[in-house]
């Protein structure tokens, strides 16, 4: 009985230092995601480029700390919080539908097809650059 | 708004959207013990994600005209909104890398489906948000 309560502890812990790795990673991903979109859009007008760049970043980060095992604190931060937080859809789906607004076609052909071929072949190619850390 | 006050709030919002993400898509599954679950669970995050910040932005545009062209925090919080909301929250709550990163893992199937339905998921959340919101994004400068 009481191991089990000492187990049952023991995920309790792992689970709340996971949820703060991730929510502490997620905090500096999304900042130097708004940095570098910021940043792209008053130097070059192009918010846009912005998101694409985090995102495939973000896609290389992952590939890199996939060799971690589930359970390791750097995964955590890395991978869930900071990769997750510098990395967004909902950005994407708001430059995506001005860009259908405007027919921007070669845009939407950049970012949606065009950067999930990009991304999976960076995460790919990060995935065996990076090995097997656990 | 000040670069420092953003970045706070960015990085609030940043860290309560991780949190929510990492509850909903990486515990939920290991809570009822069906692993596989996590693509389904990444779609409902990223589909409830979107839907948020075309709502949220359907309200800071709907805002913004009423108010004129620039909204601070202390006149009806526009800035509060598009930063700890929008760019924290919305951001770090929504992931893209996640779902790259499940592509390979499944069967080719799964992984064609991702591929199509994710995209097609935000993009319908973004624009049901927006029209929830009554308002929809201002027109590019282009047009």
């Amino acid at each position: 009985m009481l191991l089990a309560a000492g187990d049952i502890l023991a995920m309790d812990i792992v689970l709340l230092r996971m949820v703060v790795l991730a929510a502490l990673g997620g905090a500096l991903g999304s900042v130097v995601r708004d940095r570098v979109v910021s940043v792209l859009r008053t130097r070059a007008g192009r918010a846009d480029l912005g998101v694409l760049a985090v995102n495939l970043a973000a896609c290389v980060i992952v590939g890199l700390g996939a060799g971690f095992a589930g359970a390791d604190p750097i995964a955590h931060f890395i991978v869930l919080g900071f990769a997750g937080g510098l990395s967004t859809w909902s950005s994407l789906a708001v430059e995506v539908a001005g860009d259908i607004r405007a027919r921007r076609w070669a845009r939407i052909a950049l970012h949606v097809p065009g950067a999930f071929a990009l991304a999976l072949a960076l995460f790919l190619a990060a995935r065996a650059l990076g090995g097997d850390h656990s | 708004m000040t670069v420092l006050r953003r970045t706070m709030f960015v990085a609030a919002g940043g860290a309560c959207g991780a949190t929510a993400r990492v509850l909903l898509a990486t515990l939920l599954p290991m809570a009822v013990d069906r692993p596989h679950w996590s693509i389904a669970a990444l779609l409902l995050v990223n589909l409830s994600g979107s839907l948020m910040a075309g709502f949220l932005r359907g309200v800071l545009e709907a805002k913004q005209q009423r108010g004129g062209a620039s909204v601070g925090v202390g006149d009806g919080g526009g800035e509060w909104l598009d930063a700890f909301l929008i760019v924290g929250f919305c951001g770090g709550y929504t992931s893209y890398s996640g779902f790259i990163a499940m592509v390979p893992a499944g069967s080719a199937l799964i992984a064609a489906a991702t591929l199509c339905l994710c995209p097609l998921v935000a993009l319908l959340g973004m624009l049901l948000g927006v029209r929830l919101s009554g308002g929809y994004p201002a027109r590019p400068a282009s047009l």
